[in-house]
């Protein structure tokens, strides 16, 4: 019966996003598995911010609370599309050749046996059921978030971190609400659809950019089967989502910036920005790279930017600014201070001893790169590209993900720096996970180098 | 742009499929993890908590869980604070919250003497429970 209620719960949060894709995209830009991927990832995603801005304003949780405003959204959205459903979500391909098969195929084995494994178990790895998946369970049998929430996790629960964004948590206590049971088994699913609909997304975007269908599936069996990215959508915890909202709303900008006349774009690369600030507290970190991108382009285009153009950039940006803001004065107001990185740490005496520390956090930078079992050879091949590409990793349109990893390398190395946590322990705990943060964006960086040799020149626009 | 060369492509996604094919391979048969799939795809939902928390804890855990009175909290005694265990059970066990001055002490392997507290019951001699006087 668990698994009856699942469905109806994937169908909900696929509808939800499905009416939101249909307002903000009316003529049907967005099609296909890219529209069924996203669709899924924005309707998760919206529920988990809509439960937590109504449960911090003090409202019970409910299905009602959720299912009666979004299908209102739902029918409304169906009056405002001018796609027909059949062609939005219908998917027009030419036969596939051998290879790609193959690949499908290849993906479809890494899809299945990511579900497989996620299911079986319940939540059981630790920051899952230190952090995330208990404060599902402490939300859902409250039924609300109980007005003292966060200083109650804070005194009961060592290491729960009660500074963290409640995202995950949110979309698990969903699932519970849902459901009508608290079953740990059954929130699992939402990491697998989850992995499944973005890597859907990843090679859509992917095949608009560099034209190739065979290449683009290829690297999206790529990512899909790195070890420690698919792992991450077995466990219960949030790292897949922060590099899922974090490459989708930098993806999502780049297209617009490619692509100029299509604000969907933006508005879509703006929904996972707002995501990537409520997933993590390293959300806040990203969301300024992206910003810093859609600034840096702001001021190489600015004469040729229209009026259209500069009120997405300006409304960009002031939601973001506005949203990180917003959880900032908030989690200053609860006096919630994250442990490994907070403005008091921010010194110059840190600074001078932080990078005594350089060798060290190189040291488990090239435990990675040279770490098979966890990425394959990913990084070896993003450090030839970056070797081999040279300047021209900074020319055209690539100059945008190159800056985006750029800083995100630039800004993590800095909270290793600066942080006063024992780096040792810092670094054997987080630098693995906080590489999945970048991984979508630096698969896709190398895809673009790789099809730019690969495939005729005129299909590869990267 | 001479970067990649289709030669050089197909030598990266053979090291590829080689490399993730090894690992997968090597988990599933070599490391047991197939066998343990299977095992859990045919147990049943308490089955599969049982087998991930370690069947002997577990069934602890689950025992305390039913001898506790709502609001009860509870001690963990025998198991290293802030492990992996430790944390499955807080999480198990809530909504009863873990406390110093617990109205339940959950020893788990080890021998826990406390005249507050008497011996409530207990699965064997490595499994106990003991409730405040």
């Amino acid at each position: 019966m668990i698994w009856f209620f699942m469905l109806l719960w994937a169908l909900s949060a696929f509808g939800i996003g499905l009416a939101v894709l249909m307002v903000i995209d009316r003529h049907g830009r967005i099609r296909g598995p890219e529209a069924l991927g996203l669709s899924f990832l924005t309707g998760v995603g919206l529920i988990s911010v809509h439960l937590s801005a109504a449960g911090l304003l003090g409202m019970k949780f409910t299905r009602c609370l959720i299912l009666v405003p979004w299908a209102a959204v739902f029918v409304i959205s169906f009056f405002i599309s001018k796609a027909p459903l059949r062609e939005r979500l219908g998917a027009r391909f030419t036969a596939p050749g051998r290879s790609e098969i193959i690949f499908v195929c290849l993906i479809l084995f890494e899809v299945l046996y990511t579900l497989w494994r996620a299911v079986l178990k319940p939540m059981e790895s630790y920051d899952s059921v230190a952090i995330y998946a208990l404060k599902g369970k402490i939300l859902y049998l409250a039924g609300a978030v109980p007005g003292n929430f966060f200083g109650f996790i804070a005194n009961h629960f060592h290491g729960i971190h009660p500074d963290y964004p409640l995202f995950i948590s949110m979309a698990e206590t969903w699932v519970y609400v849902f459901t009508g049971a608290f079953n740990d088994f059954a929130s699992k699913l939402i990491f697998p659809l989850a992995f499944a609909a973005f890597l859907a997304v990843f090679f859509s975007v992917l095949r608009r950019v560099i034209g190739s269908r065979r290449n683009a599936l290829i690297f999206t069996f790529m990512l899909g089967s790195v070890a420690q990215f698919n792992n991450y959508a077995v466990i219960g915890c949030a790292d897949m989502h922060m590099g899922i909202h974090f490459s989708l709303s930098l993806l999502y900008l780049y297209l617009w910036m490619r692509e100029k006349n299509c604000p969907v774009f933006i508005f879509v690369s703006l929904i996972f920005g707002v995501f990537s600030l409520w997933t993590k507290n390293e959300g806040l970190v990203l969301a300024d790279i992206v910003l810093a991108v859609l600034l840096v382009y702001t001021a190489r285009n600015f004469r040729g930017i229209d009026l259209r153009g500069a009120a997405c950039i300006i409304l960009y940006s002031a939601v973001i600014g506005a949203a990180a803001a917003a959880w900032m004065i908030f989690r200053s107001g609860h006096g919630l201070v994250n442990e490994n990185l907070n403005p008091s740490m921010l010194t110059a005496g840190n600074l001078f001893k932080g990078l005594g520390r350089m060798p060290m956090i190189l040291y488990e930078y090239q435990k990675h790169v040279f770490g098979f079992k966890k990425w394959n050879i990913i990084w070896i091949l993003v450090l030839a590209a970056a070797v081999k590409c040279g300047r021209s990793c900074v020319r055209g349109d690539r100059l945008y993900i190159t800056l985006a990893m750029a800083l995100f390398f630039a800004s993590y190395t800095a909270v290793y720096v600066f942080s006063a946590v024992e780096i040792d322990f810092l670094l054997r705990t987080t630098a693995s996970r906080f590489l999945i943060h970048i991984l979508p964006v630096s698969v896709f960086w190398v895809a673009g180098i790789w099809s730019d040799s690969c495939v005729p020149k005129n299909t590869a626009a990267f | 742009m001479d970067v990649f060369k289709v030669r050089y492509a197909v030598l990266i996604l053979a090291v590829w499929l080689a490399l993730w094919a090894n690992f997968i391979a090597r988990d599933l048969f070599f490391k047991g993890a197939l066998r343990g799939y299977l095992s859990l795809s045919v147990r049943d939902e308490d089955g599969r908590r049982a087998y991930v928390y370690g069947d002997i804890f577990y069934g602890l855990l689950k025992y305390a869980k039913g001898m506790m009175p709502e609001g009860a909290a509870f001690e963990l005694k025998g198991v290293e604070p802030f492990s992996l265990e430790y944390r499955r059970a807080v999480y198990y066990l809530y909504p009863h919250l873990e406390s110093d001055n617990a109205d339940y002490v959950i020893a788990f392997g080890t021998d826990f003497e406390n005249p507050r507290y008497e011996y409530a019951g207990g699965l064997d001699a490595e499994r106990k429970i003991f409730r405040r006087k």
